[in-house]
């Protein structure tokens, strides 16, 4: 059974292509991430999906048989956007209590499930409180609350923990999580690695509105990524990049830095490492640390589009 | 769908409470100009008699019957409705007379000469009056004030000297020989010639004896009844501002929120999002109309008829709906020409303030040029209030506001269609349904 079927979906913005023939399937009760970064065509996609936006070609189905704007389908998934939908002149309790009766609970209800829900992220608390005075880490968690508050089957976050701290990310991440143990479908916007990695079932690749790969994280490192990565940490990387790969070019043929570390992309790292090692120190490297481990997915989105996700 | 419009109304009544620029302008304001108007413009003691301050210097001292001094009595007890004309201060000399009034301690000086009682007596004598000019709008009325009151003083001494006359000529009728004098259009033998004579000197006096009388709407003679027809137009004009900025927010706003694509993403229909952003006004408007009233009857006295016996009374709170639905569909409107939430709002409260000055809403249109009384009587919003004025301020029946009534129903129908084709336009720039 599918929570959501996206068939053949073509977007345009002003005739420029956003979304191109984009066909997926979503099983009910798995977490599914679009990964990709700014600019993919995960918002747009998503905003499909929850009928605000109209496919120029194709369909969304959601549980088979619902148009994605009708009343049915939008009482059965739940949309959160990637900036807080909240009225900042009003409570937390009060911004979750006015979308609770958007869906049509009344107050009793309404009071009894925000009053479940802010428990739940936290915030119980501070539900008396003025929004305006919320923290932005407060605003998300208000904010994926409030799109609970429906019991929604399925749950479509944007970007749910862009610009938070670690700590209210784990928080995030734990929630989804439990959510996931509930049965509900989450489909996640997200151009985190680590996010898309440790929560879903199943991701989909997302590149210039272009759906690159989709299976489970551990299909997708396997099929696409390379066995291992060796990050070695350096003193100070030499800001061109074409000469270190050129150095490095009979070793791998992917090869970046992040901050102060040399990542090299290699299948056979008890060979390569020790070569791998002479050459920088021959170039002039000094290095400070070296760690072999297994690919992420974003090694695999480096592998497909030669490009790093953020 | 009402459990959803519900939520918008309680949302935005929230957010219009917690938001100080919006209770200063749907509150404050409009109680201001009720203030201002019922104890600046209209101070109490409207509608009463006015006394003057006036200064006399008497230089008669005639041995007849009327003379300076009599004259000064009089204006000293002179009184209308219960009310003295005339403050009288006896004052030295002519000098320090006009000293007074140039300092503008004294409305108007009196000088009475020497030999006035003698001379008006026997005669015709001379008065010096001095007004102060200090304003035109002043100055006119101590004028009219003085003349009124001199011209009736002159007349009475008039008769009293015809009656003096007659005295003597009756007296001394039997020895004139009438057929003399008897050869006139107007005379014959058989009528009585001291008659004749009586009423041919009161004519002199008064030629014409007019009767002149003014004719105010009952309920605008006094103070309170003017003060309710202001607090209708402080309603009126927080209708023109507070709804065109709320209309004119409509579209925009939850964009600019943020919060758009997340209440489209709900249950919500655009429909429903349209009613109950408006039904939303409304509450606000309605509640600060109320608000308006209460100060109006309450803290200013205003003198407002409503009785919920009357049928046509009922058409009051109907025609207020009207005029703030108008004034919002009107803001709806005007946010076309906007390319902002703020610059719609500025706009709408530029525009909004302009009209509620020049269509007849806060100034009777009979003070305006004729260009503008003909914008008064073509903007939908000043039919309304007009309407709403003629039932509760000059208690018109059905039979003279009918048409009105009509008009205003046809005008809000008009505008409200026009107002949905743009917001769904509008909304289609944001959102796709």
């Amino acid at each position: 059974m599918y929570a959501i079927i996206i068939n053949d979906v073509v977007k345009k913005f002003n005739n420029r292509i956003v979304l191109s023939n984009i066909n997926l399937k979503i099983e009910k009760g798995i977490v599914y991430s679009f990964l990709g970064p700014n600019g993919a065509g995960k918002t747009t996609l998503l905003s499909i999906i929850a009928g605000l936006l109209k496919p120029d070609h194709g369909k969304v189905l959601i549980n088979e048989t619902l148009e994605p704007y009708s009343i049915e389908a939008k009482k059965a998934l739940s949309y959160c956007p990637q900036e807080p939908a909240l009225y900042d002149k009003m409570t937390g309790l009060e911004n979750i209590m006015f979308y609770a009766r958007l869906y049509g609970l009344n107050d009793r209800e309404a009071y009894r499930r925000a009053k479940e829900l802010l428990e739940l992220v936290g915030l119980w608390n501070e539900a008396n409180k003025l929004v305006g005075r919320y923290s932005g880490g407060m605003k998300k968690r208000l904010n994926i609350a409030i799109s609970l508050i429906n019991d929604p089957e399925i749950l479509l976050l944007d970007e749910p923990t862009t610009g938070l701290d670690p700590i209210v990310r784990r928080t995030i991440w734990g929630l989804i999580e439990k959510w996931k143990t509930e049965g509900k479908t989450i489909v996640l916007a997200t151009h985190y690695m680590e996010e898309a990695d440790n929560l879903s079932n199943k991701v989909a690749i997302i590149n210039e509105g272009k759906v690159i790969v989709e299976g489970t994280p551990k299909e997708l490192k396997e099929k696409y990524g390379p066995k291992s990565i060796v990050s070695i940490e350096v003193e100070k990387p030499s800001p061109d990049q074409e000469k270190l790969r050129d150095a490095l070019k009979d070793f791998s043929t992917i090869v970046y830095i992040s901050n102060n570390t040399i990542n090299i992309h290699t299948n056979d790292p008890d060979k390569y490492v020790p070569s791998i090692v002479n050459k920088l120190y021959s170039i002039g490297y000094n290095l400070l640390s070296l760690k072999i481990s297994k690919p992420t997915l974003e090694d695999v989105f480096i592998r497909l589009t030669g490009r790093r996700l953020e | 769908m009402f459990t959803r419009i519900k939520a918008l109304v309680i949302r935005d009544v929230k957010l219009v409470f917690r938001d100080k620029a919006s209770v200063f302008w749907l509150f404050a304001w409009p109680i201001l100009w009720i203030l201002l108007t019922a104890y600046v413009f209209v101070p109490p003691g409207v509608g009463s008699p006015i006394t003057l301050d006036i200064g006399v210097v008497n230089y008669d001292s005639s041995a007849t019957e009327f003379n300076g001094i009599t004259l000064v009595k009089i204006l000293k007890d002179i009184e209308l409705n219960g009310t003295k004309i005339f403050k009288v201060k006896e004052v030295g000399n002519e000098t320090i007379l006009l000293n007074y009034i140039k300092k503008g301690d004294l409305d108007v000086g009196i000088v009475i000469p020497e030999n006035f009682g003698k001379n008006v007596t026997i005669g015709q004598t001379m008065l010096y009056i001095y007004i102060n000019a200090r304003d035109l709008y002043s100055s006119q009325i101590r004028s009219a004030v003085m003349k009124s009151f001199f011209d009736e003083l002159n007349k009475r001494i008039a008769y009293t000297k015809i009656n003096y006359t007659m005295y003597y000529i009756e007296k001394y009728s039997k020895y004139m020989t009438w057929s003399n004098v008897s050869n006139t259009q107007f005379f014959n033998e058989s009528s009585n010639f001291v008659e004749f004579l009586r009423e041919y000197f009161k004519g002199i006096v008064e030629p014409i004896n007019t009767t002149i009388k003014e004719i105010k709407p009952k309920t605008l003679i006094d103070r309170p009844s003017i003060i309710g027809w202001y607090t209708i137009g402080a309603i009126g004009m927080m209708f023109l501002y507070g709804g065109f900025s709320w209309g004119a927010a409509i579209i925009v706003e939850e964009k600019e929120r943020g919060t758009l694509k997340k209440l489209l993403s709900t249950p919500l229909s655009i429909k429903e999002l349209f009613i109950g952003r408006i039904l939303s006004g409304i509450v606000v408007l309605g509640i600060a109309s109320i608000v308006a009233i209460f100060v109006g009857l309450f803290v200013c006295r205003a003198k407002i008829v409503w009785n919920p016996f009357m049928p046509v009374h009922w058409l009051v709170p109907v025609l207020i709906l009207m005029a703030a639905l108008m004034s919002i569909g009107i803001g709806i409107i005007i946010s076309i020409v906007a390319k902002s939430l703020k610059g719609a709002i500025d706009l709408a409260v530029i525009l909004g303030l302009m009209l509620a000055f020049l269509a007849g809403i806060w100034f009777p249109r009979e003070w305006m040029p004729p260009a503008l009384q003909m914008l008064a009587e073509t903007f939908p919003i000043t039919w309304a209030i007009d309407t709403i004025r003629s039932v509760i301020v000059y208690e018109a029946g059905l039979g003279e506001i009918w048409l009105n009534v009509v008009k205003v129903f046809v005008a809000t129908t008009i505008i409200y269609i026009i107002d949905y084709i743009i917001y769904k336009a509008f909304l289609r720039k944001y959102i796709e349904f």
